[in-house]
């Protein structure tokens, strides 16, 4: 599969997610105009509906567009500058602008938050703490809602913003039935720390956790908790010709985290290296990269402005070490231009 | 996760949205929720956050057909409309709150 293909598979989740932030949005603008034809002034009526969904963080995002706008000014005045310096002379000139264009690239924002309405809708542990982290400077377009899974854990351990970062991967993994027919179903790989930072409960047994986690699978053999749905409906035992234990089952309402892919199994993160055959998590080669939504919890007293700021400011150093560079945005290219 | 006390009680969604749209025909979210609130005299509030993805999971069920269309304000927006499964769906829902209701009832001493 080329790396667009498989790319494109990563981003259908996320289609979900933004056609419901779509309706979202309808929902806000309506229940704007009812507040404003009762009475209250634009400003409170949409202050208002944003509260009723629970969220103060439109409030905050329409802040962190002013602060760009800012910026913005600022660089055109030192572009104007740079402009000015080069007609005088332009050997110099070109020279400031190339190391311009090189240091900007090696610190333009690389990480950024996304999707703040859906994950405040989990039912979970204080779900207004969660954020999902993007990427930045991956092609044209809005940031990237996926991370490779080794730039998540390097991430982990420089952040300090979260009290921890965990990884999610959606994908279809053929499993048998107890009758030996086998089905494509949604199966989530998550890193052993996803369910204990959400807080989440298991119905039955216990959810994956940190010692599940590991390279090669646990002592005991890979084990699968089960969706409550799936484990109504049926459960299975073996997945892709691998046998696994069923050690749990999530708790009744929780869905998965992005409506409309809710997974019938979850297994640990390195199960992955079983489904392709290839260590692809653990490999430092930098085409074999494995894409996943990486969901934090920010630390009490920290908002998500502020953990945006802190996502934005990190190094650019990240991003080449991880990134295939077919995936990079040429960094020098847009201001030179 | 404190919620305000009427908000609604967990696994009802479904039968509210249910009902209502089985009532009324095409709706979207906003309708839905208004219709709610305006017929339970306010004892009932949706949480707004939990309604969008409810109904994702409802079409993604098939009880729900949904649609982008148009609004009266020329504003877009996804319009439901029930399905056969989701008529079905309905009355396992209303027959299971039946149940609820009668056993919370019996227990409570009222029945």
């Amino acid at each position: 599969m080329s790396w667009l293909a498989r790319l494109r598979n990563v981003f259908r989740a996320d289609e979900v997610s933004e056609e419901i932030e779509r309706e979202m949005a309808f929902h806000l603008a309506e229940r704007t105009d009812e507040l404003i034809a009762a009475g209250a002034s634009p400003e409170a009526a949409r202050r208002e509906a944003e509260r009723r969904f629970g969220s103060d963080l439109l409030q905050r995002d329409n802040t962190r567009d002013r602060d760009v706008l800012v910026w913005l000014e600022t660089l055109l005045g030192d572009f104007r500058y740079g402009l000015r310096a080069l007609r005088r002379s332009p050997v110099f000139g070109l020279a400031a602008i190339l190391t311009l264009a090189i240091g900007i690239g090696a610190n333009t924002a690389v990480f950024t938050l996304l999707h703040g309405l859906l994950l405040r809708s989990l039912p979970v542990t204080r779900p207004e703490e969660l954020a999902r982290i993007g990427l930045t400077n991956l092609g044209d377009g809005p940031p990237a809602p996926f991370i490779p899974y080794r730039m998540i854990q390097q991430l982990r351990r420089e952040q300090r913003s979260f009290v921890d970062l965990s990884a999610w991967r959606e994908q279809s993994v053929a499993v048998s039935d107890r009758d030996g027919m086998k089905r494509w179903h949604q199966v989530g790989l998550v890193s052993g720390n996803a369910f204990a930072l959400l807080g989440a409960q298991p119905r039955l047994g216990r959810l994956i956790d940190e010692s599940d986690d590991v390279p090669g699978g646990p002592a005991h053999g890979w084990p699968v908790v089960l969706s409550d749905g799936f484990w109504r409906d049926r459960f299975a035992a073996e997945v892709s010709g691998t046998f696994v234990q069923i050690v749990g089952v999530t708790p009744p309402a929780f869905h998965g985290l992005w409506p409309g892919v809710e997974p019938k199994l979850y297994l640990p993160m390195q199960f992955l290296t079983v489904l392709q055959g290839r260590d692809d998590l653990n490999s430092p080669a930098p085409t074999s990269v494995v894409w996943c939504a990486a969901i934090g919890r920010l630390k009490p007293g920290v908002s998500h402005a502020a953990a945006g700021v802190e996502m934005a400011a990190s190094q650019g150093r990240l991003l080449h070490e991880f990134t295939p560079p077919d995936f990079l945005r040429n960094p020098g290219s847009k201001t030179l231009a | 996760m404190a919620r305000p006390k009427n908000d609604i009680l967990q696994g009802t969604l479904a039968l509210l949205v249910l009902k209502t749209v089985a009532d009324g025909g095409r709706m979207h979210g906003y309708a839905i929720t208004a219709h709610i609130q305006r017929v339970s005299a306010d004892l009932l509030r949706v949480e707004e956050g939990s309604l969008y993805p409810g109904l994702h999971r409802m079409a993604q069920e098939g009880w729900l057909r949904a649609e982008w269309g148009t609004t009266e304000k020329n504003r877009q927006a996804r319009f439901y409309t029930i399905t056969k499964a989701g008529r079905k769906q309905l009355e396992i829902e209303e027959e299971s709150w039946a149940r609820l209701c009668s056993g919370v009832g019996r227990v409570l001493g009222y029945a």
